[in-house]
């Protein structure tokens, strides 16, 4: 392991700040007179890094389960992300007390007696908390399993894997109609599960893709990662990004076209007026179009710089993505985005940035 | 990591040619016995067909609510057939799985033969089939051209574009394999693999442009499988029907169509691997990964299954909600049910090593997932038409022996084509069998 | 006559053998030759290399071509004459979409076609240049030298199974060429 420059050796230093200084914006920003606004970023960056995390462990089960041969270094990198499960847990646990604030069924929007056997607070959080709690634990056990099936041999588990994968499926079809599509308490989209378990695993790719990139100079092993490796994961991402903008369509196209007000309500706000149009158009050109068409050329996969560019926008493009997911709902008029919101994100950064380096610390990559 | 090896261990460059050509000799008894049934399975479509034509629509069970009936369900149902082989040739090629050499061959010609079953059934739903070039985009005697904002004119280019490009790909693909089939025999049918073959040496310039090409067929497959699902299920879901008016239509129906097109390369693979023997080529191995496919696809479906339903109790519109209960409890609901036990429960014994490495359950099971699959689609569209928004227009839908005698003429004619087209034409790949042995043998790097 | 070319087939069973005398050929430049095997072989590609084939550039225009045509066709048709259905703008860029990805992929398909055939020098009649063994389990070298050579060329290809020579009537009789 190298750690030859500056912010490298001080990284931890730097991110316990980060995330000192987010602790105090989301104290400030609770008890402010419109405490909506700091849980909103806060939702979005809860989700967006627990997605992120939660993407590595399915990217080395679903490696396992095709018995890829390219990924076996990249499955290491891909596994310490889930370091910040644990950490998301306890974030998730913080959100109740922001609960009123978020879920504007709770006070502000009158909804259906029977919606309301679904849409509770305490129904929510119980099964929120044991769905990501069990992938969590699935999560760490599958790692450790893996690991030491690749050290001392012996029997792979696959069989975990699969129960991963099903489990990751199910719970985070439940997390987006929870968190997401309960937000617009009247609105219903059938495909938001899978559009949203899609969209993480996605931006899980474009970590995995800049860990390996950056993290060569700093922290791994310099041939680490053959060019080939590149043009493998390189595929993957040119292929979900594919899929993920045919997922996003699917849900345009059929309610653009239907046009029930109930369901457009929804489409309109984000396609149709400002702010939201102006930043809908962002997220798809950073996390598809330039994606899409700086991987369609094969030097675009294989050049490191260049795929590493990719996976910042990627990176990027899904933050704005998961923003205008969930903040139209809660703020319709207005696009928050000044001091605090940015200092929330980092600190977020800063948990995810510090989970991982114990984890790298504990298991360099070999 | 070692490599699996999917054909039989002992197999040799030198024999595959043998193998593969054996089916091409002498057909036996059976295989007569069969044409002949296949013939007559044809012959009393075309009969309904004809019946059809000359008294008019009304011989079919379709009424006014539910104007979609079987034909439909047949269209989808054939075209869903379909993608399995685009899945396994071309997105199976980029991912570099070794297994869909020797079975690749056996599913592209599904898609082509069931692309063709399913383009005619839409003309046959026109009623008026001397019309069908309507379909084509050319303005009318009014100056008006087609409606390019009708989904079901996407469907027109779809299925068009669907039918080309698998047949380019298919015939593509065949070039090498004909070179040898024209190098095998002679006279005529020499001549005729000649055509095919259109002169094929095998050069390396040769095989240097045919890889690239092949790779680029595969690029333009894959996402084309993926749209023509797609702009078939929105036929349904850009109405606002409650039933079909749903986003989650196209992954949905993607995946249910590679599901039931998996399903019915094991139904096909099984007896024909028998009666040619190519037991060696197509191992049990490939069974296993054919119902690997299954299973995954299957859990999608029964993931788009209760998604639907969940979401329909959620989103609290009356309609919707109706619209479910009557589909599970309605007058179809045993057919609903027959549905979820062949789609959604039966392929989940496939987790069981015993059962995926069974030949026979797996046929077993590949024929009632076909079963259920067209049900499905029965389900979906004739569950939804039969309540519509307004009770006084609900109604009840009966195929009548027209629109079976229809059906099976197109199940006679899928397997008439499919069985010539083995009896003719290497139902294996040769050349990519050979590659494929001989850098196992040479231990040169695949790929 | 020293100008007179021969054409040679040599074939062989053996694979090692081939290789062998592949590694003798390749390395002179001058000699316009034909590998043919029954199937793509990585060590001819590796010792003889080539530029990417020129088949993708057939399929990217193919592709950009019916992209175009998919939205200026419905476009046309719609302004020809504007009627608007199901509550949708004229030019419903929406649903040209579809129709534009269909055509994409429809003319990229067509257009790789072409662009094997024309690369491949497709669909040709005279196989003389050819031996029916190459698409068993044979591989083998066609390539036409001048006369005199001959006996060099058949002392590298000394562990031929066979080797097949005849005379070309023309002296510009280029064989190896035609599939380019």
């Amino acid at each position: 392991m190298k750690a030859d420059n500056v912010l490298v050796k001080n990284i931890r230093i730097i991110v316990a700040l980060f995330i000192l200084i987010a602790v105090v914006f989301v104290i400030i920003g609770a008890s402010s007179e419109e405490p909506t606004r700091m849980w909103q970023i806060y939702l979005i960056n809860f989700l967006l890094w627990t997605g992120i995390a939660q993407a590595g462990a399915v990217f080395s089960a679903i490696l396992e389960l095709t018995n890829a041969e390219w990924g076996h270094r990249m499955q290491q990198v891909a596994e310490s992300q889930i370091s910040f499960l644990p950490a998301s847990l306890t974030l998730l646990l913080i959100m109740i007390v922001g609960a009123e604030y978020i879920f504007p069924w709770v006070s502000q929007v009158s909804i259906p007696e029977q919606k309301a056997l679904y849409l509770n607070l305490p129904f929510l959080f119980s099964r929120s908390i044991i769905g990501l709690g069990l992938l969590t634990i699935l999560s760490f056990v599958f790692v450790k399993k893996r690991r030491k099936a690749d050290d001392q041999g012996g029997g792979r588990p696959r069989k975990l894997a699969v129960v991963l994968l099903l489990t990751y499926a199910l719970v985070y079809t439940v997390v987006s109609f929870d968190f997401i599509m309960s937000l617009s308490p009247h609105w219903y989209s059938t495909i938001m599960g899978m559009h949203f378990f899609t969209a993480c695993f996605y931006t899980g790719l474009s970590l995995i893709i800049i860990m390996a990139v950056f993290g060569r100079t700093h922290i791994f092993p310099t041939d680490f990662m053959t060019e080939r490796d590149f043009h493998d994961i390189g595929k993957l991402t040119f292929g979900f990004s594919i899929f993920w903008m045919s997922l996003l369509w699917s849900q345009y196209l059929v309610i653009w076209y239907g046009n029930i007000p109930e369901e457009t309500e929804y489409l309109h706000l984000r396609f149709y007026e400002q702010p939201w149009s102006a930043l809908t158009w962002t997220f798809i050109l950073l996390a598809f179009i330039l994606p899409f068409l700086i991987l369609l050329n094969r030097k675009g996969k294989t050049t490191q710089l260049v795929i590493g560019i990719v996976g910042f926008l990627i990176l990027i493009g899904s933050f704005v993505h998961m923003y205008v997911l969930v903040a139209p709902s809660l703020s319709p008029h207005h696009a928050y985005f000044g001091v605090p919101e940015i200092f929330i994100s980092l600190g977020f950064l800063g948990m995810f940035v510090l989970t991982q380096d114990i984890w790298l610390k504990a298991r360099p990559v070999q | 990591m070692s490599k699996e090896n999917y054909f039989a261990p002992d197999l040799i460059v030198d024999q595959v040619n043998a193998q593969v050509l054996e089916p091409l000799k002498k057909p036996s008894k059976l295989f007569y016995v069969m044409i002949a049934l296949f013939i007559s399975f044809i012959l009393f479509g075309a009969y309904c067909l004809y019946t059809q034509i000359f008294e008019g629509l009304g011989v079919a069970g379709m009424n006014n609510p539910i104007a979609w009936g079987i034909y439909l369900t047949n269209f989808v149902f054939w075209v869903g057939i379909a993608h399995s082989g685009t899945l396994i040739s071309a997105i199976l090629f980029l991912f570099r799985s070794r297994w869909r050499t020797s079975v690749n061959r056996i599913a592209e010609a599904m898609t082509v033969f069931a692309v063709t079953m399913a383009g005619l059934f839409p003309l046959i739903h026109l009623g008026r089939i001397w019309f069908a070039y309507w379909l084509l985009p050319y303005p009318n005697a009014r100056h008006l051209w087609v409606n390019f904002r009708s989904p079901l004119n996407w469907d027109v280019f779809a299925v068009v574009t669907y039918m080309t490009v698998s047949t380019l790909f298919f015939i593509v693909g065949m070039m090498p394999d004909m070179a040898v089939l024209r190098d095998r025999f002679k006279g005529i049918r020499s001549k005729i693999y000649g055509v095919f073959a259109m002169g094929w040496r095998g050069t390396h310039r040769q095989w240097h442009h045919y890889e690239t090409a092949y790779l680029l067929f595969a690029a333009l497959a894959t996402p084309l499988v993926i749209s023509v699902h797609s702009i078939v299920s929105w036929d349904f879901a850009m109405s606002s029907l409650p039933g079909w008016h749903s986003t989650i239509f196209a992954p949905y129906f993607v995946s249910g169509a590679i599901f039931s097109g998996c399903a019915m390369v094991i139904t096909i693979l099984y007896p024909l691997r028998k009666f040619f023997h190519l037991e060696d080529l197509i191992t049990e191995k490939h069974f296993t990964r054919i119902s690997q496919m299954m299973l995954l696809t299957s859990l999608i479906v029964t993931y788009s299954y209760l998604t639907e339903f969940f979401i329909a109790w959620y989103g609290h519109n009356i309609f919707e909600q109706e619209s479910f209960y009557n589909r599970a409890f309605g007058y179809y609901g045993i057919y609903f049910f027959m549905m979820f036990v062949f789609n959604s429960i039966l392929p989940l014994g496939i987790f069981f090593k015993k059962i995926r490495t069974n030949i026979k359950v797996l046929f077993v099971i590949s024929i009632l997932v076909n079963v259920g699959m067209w049900l499905e689609r029965f389900v979906i569209i004739i569950t939804s038409l039969s309540r519509d928004y307004d009770p006084y227009a609900w109604g009840i839908y009966k195929p009548t022996y027209i629109e079976w005698g229809i059906f099976l003429g197109s199940v006679g004619g899928f397997l008439l084509l499919f069985f010539s087209f083995a009896k003719f034409a290497p139902v294996v790949a040769i050349s990519e069998v050979k590659g494929q042995i001989h850098h196992d043998k040479t231990g040169g790097d695949h790929e | 006559m020293n100008n007179a070319n021969v054409r040679i087939k040599a074939i062989y069973n053996n694979y090692e053998a081939f290789i062998n005398a592949l590694k003798v050929l390749s390395s002179k430049k001058e000699l316009d030759m034909d590998v043919i095997s029954p199937m793509p072989l990585h060590d001819v590609e590796k010792l003889i290399p080539q530029k990417p084939s020129g088949v993708r550039w057939f399929t990217f225009f193919g592709g950009i071509l019916g992209l175009i045509i998919g939205f200026a066709f419905p476009i046309y048709t719609v302004l020809d004459w504007p009627l608007i259905t199901g509550g949708k703008p004229v030019v419903t860029i929406q649903a040209f979409i579809i129709i534009a990805f269909e055509l994409l992929i429809l003319f990229g398909a067509a257009f790789t076609l072409l662009g094997l055939l024309f690369h491949a020098r497709l669909p040709r009649q005279n196989l003389s240049n050819y031996d029916v063994r190459f698409s068993g389990n044979s591989f083998g070298f066609v390539f036409s030298v001048p006369e005199r050579k001959i006996n060099e060329m058949k002392n590298i290809l000394q562990d031929a199974d066979d080797i097949i020579t005849d005379k070309l009537s023309t002296e510009s009789g280029r064989i190896g060429n035609e599939s380019r």
